[in-house]
């Protein structure tokens, strides 16, 4: 399958209907209806253990559901083998963690090539650009280990987006920040999605996230 | 960004343990390394070194004491055998070949080896320069003893008593180099090769010293040479020397002359029945026997200057006028007393007068060869001549081959627990290769789900975690290889230099290539464990487990 073909200018982001998920223990998560168009910014909000980052991890397909349909840019991604579901999500999803998991043994271009590299993508970015919009100028050849809390953050959003993805999923972003590090990061992380094109869904428990983002979906009240 | 380049960053990020973890392959690399090219070269040397020698034959005692001290040098050897022996087997039309060789002294450490002619052939050995022994006190140099010892044509050296440098030094006899060898590639390139009668004339005037003048250390090197029961043995050929030594110190002179008058009378007395001998000696030496001073005990303390002029007569260099001439002058002088002692002592060369020295009571079956190098004539003899030497009495026949095969058997229990300890060591470096890999995994969990979610697939994941272990171990065997080689290189020019054996040239082993597929075997599986492991990991799992 050649993911170049998909007609993402049309398509939705992201469109989730009848989606069903049990997990190990039992407990099971249930999504009717979901949609994200491609210049949607987005919260997930929900209090701890109801099921966020589940959800988010049947959009990127790192979790099969065991039901439901679950299309990315258009694309069905039950549809996809595993191997082609792990190029697709590298082609066209960002990811920003909390705990940032930049590769320790890379220097931050590096860090940046590497998701360049996995995205597979044709089209050459310029990552030093990238790295002076983030206000990152001058710390390319620096390891993670070397960076501080705020300037890791911001190779992390760099990472997410080096590859112009379609769409960028932020999980718990915030947590660890106070109010004014939380809506600088937030702001930061919106403005260069938007640059990018790019849908933000932000996965959060954090309150103070939602009146910056376009829409919040509450995982308690799915509808 | 390729996985190989990131799978060499992730080794540097932790430097110090993928080093300790690269020597360790290393260490247990160039261990087995080192067993199997030590266990090859010894075996080629050994095959190489006794190539063209079907048989040996010597004294009674050890047979791979026999093949080591007659064959490749390296022991002192079980005894002499009589050489009647030797002269029986060159007849024998089973043998092409019967080369004897008699042993006990060394040059700088390289092993004098009185012989004849038949031993150059016998190993192949052809003559860079100059030309093949003539006279006694004359030597070949093989090519690599020349070389070390900055030998040349027309020069002289001492001889020493036994094997190793520091030996008591046959200091007024010298030999003369008359040819060299061209390089061999084999024991014989360390070798000083001379005629039988250059030992035995030696031999001789040493061990007379030992019977006749008791308590003089200087003289008491019978055990030397191998020949420990010298002492009992009543043929022993060692007798006169110092009688003649004795003559060159002036306040012996008188007794040792008043008593030699008497002595001369036997000594011509037997001189026809030496005669005799003597020519069945010349035979049995290829014509070159002057030089027989193994004579018996019954004349030990004899040792005039008449003897010595006889001595030359009947070494068959009377073609020599210098020897007619000695003869002559002696004769008289020996029988008609001190006078003419003392005159010849002025007039004639010393080193001379030693060559004959006792020659006159040398029996030709005294005459006494360290062993017989024998080549078969027909791969039958080896049926049937073995087991009829090592019947015959004082006698003992070893095969080269069976030797080998014994000594390597010996050496090989030695070099498998070795091996079997080299192997515990690779298997320690694989398990630290893995234990690394498994504890950088544990670490780098949420590096790997990381990958997956940037677009890495399991078997991406599964090459970047493999290609860290081999390079680890890569780099460790290819460092081993190399420490191995250059170990064995340097074992190797040390041996050479220090004990004078040469080992076998040997680039690459056949069990080098086996070894490198059963390293590489291991390190696959010390890291296809913690691979699989990685190509395993639930992504969502990891990371909920690490967001928690």
């Amino acid at each position: 399958m050649s993911f170049d073909n998909v007609q993402t200018s049309t398509q939705a982001a992201v469109e989730v209907s009848d989606l069903r998920f049990r997990y190990r223990e039992g407990a099971g998560l249930a999504i009717n209806e979901f949609r994200l168009a491609r210049t949607e910014s987005c919260a997930v909000i929900g209090p701890s253990g109801c099921g966020k980052t589940t959800f988010v991890n049947l959009l990127a397909g790192l979790l099969t559901a065991d039901s439901g349909s679950v299309r990315l840019l258009g694309q069905e991604l039950s549809e996809l083998s595993e191997s082609a579901m792990d190029k697709y999500r590298g082609r066209h999803i960002g990811f920003v963690f909390q705990q940032f998991h930049l590769l320790r043994s890379l220097s931050v271009r590096e860090n940046l090539n590497v998701a360049l590299h996995l995205s597979r993508s044709d089209s050459p970015q310029n990552i030093e650009q990238l790295l002076d919009r983030l206000g990152l100028a001058g710390v390319g050849d620096r390891k993670p280990s070397a960076l501080s809390y705020g300037q890791a953050q911001r190779v992390a959003i760099a990472r997410a987006l080096v590859h112009k993805p379609e769409l960028v999923i932020a999980d718990e972003p915030t947590s660890a920040l106070d109010d004014d590090s939380a809506a600088e990061s937030l702001s930061l992380l919106r403005e260069v999605a938007e640059d990018s094109g790019s849908a933000l869904l932000v996965v959060t428990h954090d309150h103070r996230v939602r009146g910056q983002l376009s829409r919040v979906f509450d995982m308690q009240n799915p509808q | 960004m390729t996985w190989i380049r990131f799978a060499v960053a992730n080794l540097l990020q932790s430097s110090l343990a993928s080093a300790v973890n690269i020597m360790l392959m290393a260490l247990g690399t160039a261990s087995i390394v080192v067993l199997i090219l030590a266990g090859e070269r010894l075996t080629d040397t050994l095959s190489r070194d006794a190539r063209g020698v079907d048989l040996v034959v010597g004294a009674e005692g050890s047979p791979a004491q026999l093949i080591l001290s007659s064959v490749y040098h390296a022991d002192i050897p079980t005894g002499n055998i009589p050489l009647t022996a030797a002269s029986e087997l060159a007849e024998d039309p089973r043998v092409a070949i019967a080369a004897p060789v008699s042993l006990g002294d060394s040059f700088r450490g390289f092993r004098i080896v009185g012989t004849n002619p038949d031993f150059l052939e016998m190993f192949g050995a052809t003559l860079a320069a100059g030309s093949v022994w003539k006279e006694p006190l004359q030597a070949v140099i093989g090519a690599a003893a020349a070389q070390a010892a900055g030998l040349n044509l027309g020069d002289r050296f001492f001889g020493s008593h036994g094997f190793s440098e520091g030996g008591h030094t046959h200091d007024d006899e010298a030999y003369e180099v008359v040819g060299v060898l061209a390089p061999l590639g084999s024991v014989v390139d360390r070798l000083v090769l001379t005629s039988l009668e250059s030992v035995w004339t030696l031999h001789g005037q040493e061990g007379a010293s030992a019977h006749d003048h008791h308590g003089d250390d200087d003289h008491h090197h019978s055990d030397v040479h191998g020949d420990e029961d010298h002492d009992s043995d009543p043929h022993h050929p060692h007798d006169h020397a110092d009688d003649h030594h004795s003559d060159e110190h002036g306040d012996e002179h008188g007794d040792e002359h008043g008593h030699e008058h008497d002595e001369s009378v036997h000594q011509e007395e037997d001189e026809h029945h030496h005669d005799d001998h003597h020519k069945e000696a010349e035979h049995q030496a290829h014509g070159d026997s002057g030089d027989e001073d193994h004579g018996d005990h019954d004349h030990d303390h004899d040792h005039d200057d008449h003897h010595e002029g006889e001595k030359h007569h009947e070494d068959g260099h009377s073609d020599d006028p210098h020897h007619d001439e000695d003869h002559h002058a002696h004769g008289p002088a020996g029988d008609n007393g001190h006078d003419g002692h003392t005159d010849e002592h002025d007039s004639h060369d010393h080193s001379d007068e030693h060559r004959g020295h006792g020659h006159e009571n040398v029996q030709a079956d005294d005459l006494e060869v360290t062993a017989v190098l024998v080549r078969y004539q027909t791969p039958l003899a080896a049926t049937t001549l073995p087991g009829e030497l090592n019947r015959a009495p004082g006698l003992i026949s070893a095969s080269p081959a069976l030797e080998i095969t014994r000594i390597l058997q010996l050496v090989g229990l030695g070099l498998e627990g070795l091996r079997a300890f080299a192997w515990v060591l690779v298997i320690a470096a694989s398990l630290s290769v893995f234990a690394a890999l498994y504890g950088s995994l544990q670490r780098r969990q949420g590096d790997l789900a990381m990958l997956r979610c940037l677009g890495a697939t399991r078997l991406e994941l599964f090459f970047a975690l493999m290609s860290e272990g081999l390079i680890l171990s890569s780099i460790g065997i290819f460092l081993g290889y190399l420490l191995g080689h250059g170990a064995i290189a340097i074992a190797s020019g040390w041996l050479e230099a220090s004990r004078g054996v040469r080992l076998a040239e040997l680039g690459w082993a056949a069990a080098e290539t086996q070894l490198l597929f059963v390293l590489l075997g291991v390190s696959l599986v010390s890291a296809a464990i913690p691979s699989i492991r990685a190509y395993r990991y639930d992504v969502a799992q990891v990371l909920a487990e690490n967001k928690s």
